[in-house]
């Protein structure tokens, strides 16, 4: 149960952090500018 | 000093050992979290950090490690290892889980950021705080939330191939509902944990769980409520 919750837990946050990696246009802007 | 120790063999803790061991999972747990903030600042607000982290294959790898990463800690803490070794999973993972978040530095203001984790700590602890005290069982609600985290996962996944920002601000309130929830379930259940005689490594695993809570609860704030740059 709480090995589950771990995996879900940081599942949330991968998602996340890959939503953030494909709609936020800025860090797209910045990576691009560098 | 007042230990008790029942016909099973168990030996109970007192009160004062109770809160001495939650002081000790909370210690840790706000040490990966300082763990995870530096790491994700330092690389954050570094342009040229950024640009080696988050572009090319090696962004996959950054973003995708800590879900590899959280089996592979598990598997180390279910086995019983020593104290040092279940601290440097627990950093260490904190580590990567700030690493593959560097780019809030990037999106967001630091204000909203700074924000956010004020609100989430205070959250977190009004949470906390119910779990630790509450002498109903919480039981109910944990296998209720955790149905929802199944169900919020399924909906992000689908939203990433949708990418509706109404649907993403939905998911992250729900989002932030469960895991004030479950901060409380699982606080109440790790203070069952250390209620009997156990070693470092279960304070560990309850200092990891709340750490997951207690992030979750900070991202999912800045993405609702935080001010893009």
């Amino acid at each position: 149960m709480l090995e589950m919750l771990w995996a879900l837990g940081a599942g949330v946050l991968v998602i996340v952090a890959i939503q953030m990696m494909i709609n936020e246009s800025f860090v797209k802007e910045t990576l691009h500018n560098i | 000093m007042f230990e008790t120790t029942y016909e099973n063999g168990m030996s109970y803790r007192s009160a004062s050992e109770i809160n001495s061991a939650m002081g000790r999972v909370y210690g840790h747990m706000s040490l990966a979290v300082i763990v995870s903030m530096f790491v994700s600042y330092f690389v954050g607000s570094s342009p040229e950090l950024l640009a080696f982290f988050f572009t090319g294959w090696i962004k996959w790898l950054v973003i995708l490690s800590p879900l590899a990463a959280i089996f592979g800690v598990s598997y180390v803490l279910a086995n019983n290892p020593s104290k040092s070794v279940a601290q440097l999973c627990l950093h260490g993972f904190a580590a990567l889980m700030g690493l593959s978040f560097a780019t809030i530095f990037a999106i967001f203001t630091m204000g909203s950021i700074v924000s956010a984790f004020m609100g989430a700590a205070v959250l977190f602890g009004v949470m906390s705080g119910y779990g630790y005290f509450t002498k109903q069982s919480l039981d109910s609600m944990g296998k209720f939330m955790f149905v929802g985290l199944i169900a919020i996962i399924i909906a992000s996944i689908v939203n990433i191939f949708i990418g509706s920002t109404v649907m993403q601000m939905v998911i992250s309130a729900l989002a932030i509902i469960i895991f004030l929830g479950l901060t409380a379930y699982d606080t109440q259940k790790i203070r069952e944990e250390v209620s009997v005689e156990t070693g470092d490594v279960v304070e560990i695993r309850g200092a990891l769980t709340l750490y997951m809570d207690f992030i979750n609860l900070f991202i999912n704030l800045l993405q609702l409520f935080g001010d893009r740059k």
